[in-house]
């Protein structure tokens, strides 16, 4: 029984956080060496009943150690308790950083201490943690493509130290081989995958929604042949660079207004609706030829026979407009490659885009470019001579041919007149 | 009446402000072969034309086999299939064999096999004189070889009635007979025929009935005897002239 005359015992609320003010949750709480119980995730706890007078609290965490505070307390008291990481005894931090302004980590650098291999930097804080006895060393950092710093350091253990270093600016000059097979080799394993990725796919998407906006554009039925022209005029007559930003920003930007939910589009999915919603308009647009280059005749000839529009169009108008539109398409291929190139600004990691990021880390902007170049080059030529193949092919099988013809090799009319 | 295969009632059909068709009326018996002449721009195909709907006659009404074909309720891909119709341009599809050509409409508007469809159009083939041809593609064939493949192609469907627009004047002379010796023997065989030609000689041979038709309008319709050599109008006996000259 507690005396009437003794002051009601309280309650103490406490908060605990570490040095860098993060509440620290689940630490152990002490009373008078008692055991009170854990702080929950706002690293709160509140110490009950409390009697008035002299009393040590303890709050300790795994690696942290713990803190005490012991004094008197008579009831209106809220403690703060602040707990110290424990680092491992002479631990040293190594950093590496960019030596120019922008001072950004070095990921992937090779550390050496005193001649010894001790780690890569980039893992946990973006250093290398370790254990050094205290007094003088020699640290040496060293990248690929970076120059090598070497320096003495004289080790205070707890400590951090930055590393800085230069870019490859000296040591590559505007043509260097080297330089230009790593820029070649960066952009064909992290970027050409990407570049030919969104090509193809949104080639793919392209020509079915070219399909559609050809077929629709030639339809008789007037709403259909509006919706269409509206699509095709529309995305023909905008920037691509302004549809990729648009569904890339503008879009989520929208549907997130009106959902009232967080929405959100990657950047390599944007890129793709982009390049499939922009070349599909080009493609309505062939399409549309290929289709009013079959003659009415055609037309004609299938539904007197019986065949029904949609017949006709299947069986006789698409075939022979596809083969008409052929090199076309090969054409727009090849366009969408470099199109592709756009997703630079929302970067997404193509040909380009990591040309660019070769370029900054290694002081030289002009090598990765001229790799890059090469690279599209390498695609597009060869490309554009298979359509231009497909083209002479097609030029022979619509003239009239018997077998002997056919494998006559038929020269341009260029090469007559030289 | 019931012999009857064509009928066609008061056609009319206007362009914008040209009146193509200012009545036409005609009534074609069955196995009958009807020749139609005129001047060029006299309607001629455009009767032709609307026979089948591929024009769609501003007034007037068209029934083949006592079935109506004018009006909104007529099932255009059903009647079309009881009208055979041959082109001036042929109009034979080029990324087809001339089989293929043949084949197509039996076997996707009829659902015909394509074995049933193949027997069908080999035969047809063989009568209009290339078997051999079967595999090679229209620009493979010459004119009179492409028109005969497009009259094929036409009777695959086995229509009632065949229309044939200009068929020969696109050819080169040389190739109109092995044309026109086809058309006669699909005569002979009591098809239903409407020919628009040029070519005189055949319309006196292989002709029922002959109609002039000038501005829209019929303006003399007889046998070919009395046509050729008693003709009672006018102006068939200008048009007569002219074509002599």
């Amino acid at each position: 029984m507690v005396p009437a005359s003794a002051q009601a015992s309280h309650s103490i609320p406490i908060i605990v956080e570490n040095d860098w003010m993060s509440r620290m949750e689940n630490s152990s709480v002490y009373l008078d060496g008692a055991f009170q119980g854990l702080t929950d995730n706002r690293g709160q706890f509140v110490v009950p009943d409390v009697s008035p007078g002299q009393h040590n609290i303890t709050v300790t965490k795994d690696g942290y150690g713990s803190k005490t505070i012991d004094q008197i307390f008579n009831g209106t008291e809220s403690l703060e308790f602040k707990l110290s990481a424990q680092k491992p005894a002479n631990s040293v931090t190594i950093v590496a950083l960019d030596a120019r302004e922008s001072r950004s980590k070095i990921t992937g650098a090779s550390v050496y201490v005193d001649g010894q291999f001790v780690g890569t930097t980039g893992t946990g804080d973006g250093g290398v943690t370790l254990s050094l006895s205290p007094g003088l060393h020699t640290v040496k950092i060293s990248k690929d493509m970076l120059e090598d710093n070497t320096t003495r350091i004289d080790v205070v253990p707890g400590s951090t130290y930055v590393i800085l270093m230069e870019g490859g600016a000296r040591r590559y000059s505007i043509l260097d081989g080297s330089l230009f097979i790593y820029s070649l080799s960066k952009e064909i394993i992290y970027g050409l995958v990407n570049t030919i990725k969104l090509s193809i796919v949104a080639y793919c998407i392209g020509i079915c929604i070219g399909l559609l906006m050809g077929i629709g554009r030639t339809s008789s039925n007037r709403i259909i042949r509006v919706v269409a022209s509206v699509y095709v005029e529309g995305v023909r007559g905008l920037p691509i660079l302004l549809q990729l930003l648009f569904v890339n920003f503008g879009l989520p930007f929208l549907i997130s207004d009106m959902t009232g939910q967080q929405f959100n589009i990657d950047a390599f999915t944007s890129c793709i609706i982009a390049l499939s919603v922009n070349s599909g308009a080009y493609m309505g647009e062939i399409f549309k030829a290929g289709i009013e280059a079959v003659s009415k005749g055609q037309t004609e000839a299938a539904r007197s026979l019986g065949l029904s529009q949609n017949q006709s169009m299947r069986y006789i108008i698409l075939p022979q407009a596809i083969k008409i539109v052929l090199p076309a398409l090969g054409n727009e291929f090849i366009a969408l490659i470099k199109d592709s190139s756009i997703g630079l600004v929302i970067s997404v990691t193509e040909v380009t885009m990591e040309a660019k990021l070769v370029g900054v880390e290694y002081y030289n902007t002009f090598t990765p470019l001229l790799a890059a170049g090469i690279i599209y080059l390498c695609i597009t030529i060869p490309l554009g001579k298979a359509v231009q193949y497909m083209e002479k092919k097609y030029n022979i099988a619509n003239t009239r041919t018997n077998g002997k013809a056919k494998k006559q090799k038929v020269k341009p009319l260029s090469e007559e007149f030289v | 009446m019931s012999n009857s295969m064509v009928v066609i009632d008061d056609l009319h059909k206007r362009f914008g402000d040209l009146e193509v068709l200012k009545g036409i009326s005609l009534d074609i018996k069955k196995g009958e072969v009807v020749v139609i002449l005129g001047p060029s721009g006299s309607g001629k195909s455009t009767i032709l034309r609307c026979i089948n709907r591929l024009e769609e006659p501003t007034g007037g009404r068209i029934f083949i086999d006592g079935e109506e074909i004018t009006g909104r309720k007529a099932d255009l891909n059903k009647m079309r299939q009881k009208v055979g119709m041959v082109f001036q341009q042929f109009n034979l599809f080029p990324h087809m064999t001339a089989l293929g050509n043949v084949t197509l409409a039996p076997m996707k508007v009829q659902k015909k096999s394509k074995q049933e469809a193949e027997k069908i159009g080999l035969e047809l083939l063989k009568k209009v004189g290339l078997s051999e041809k079967a595999n090679s593609y229209p620009t493979q064939l010459s004119g009179g070889q492409q028109q005969r493949v497009a009259i094929a192609r036409a009777l695959a469907m086995r229509p009632d009635v065949m229309l044939f627009d200009e068929v020969t004047s696109a050819l080169d002379p040389e190739l109109v007979k092995e044309v026109l010796d086809v058309m006669k023997n699909l005569a002979m065989d009591g098809m239903t025929m409407i020919v628009v030609t040029h070519e005189m000689n055949f319309a006196k041979e292989v002709g029922d009935r002959i109609i002039l038709i000038d501005g829209g309008v019929i303006v003399e319709q007889n046998t070919p005897d009395q046509f050729f050599t008693n003709p009672q109008h006018e102006r068939t006996k200008k048009f007569l002239n002219m074509i002599k000259n």
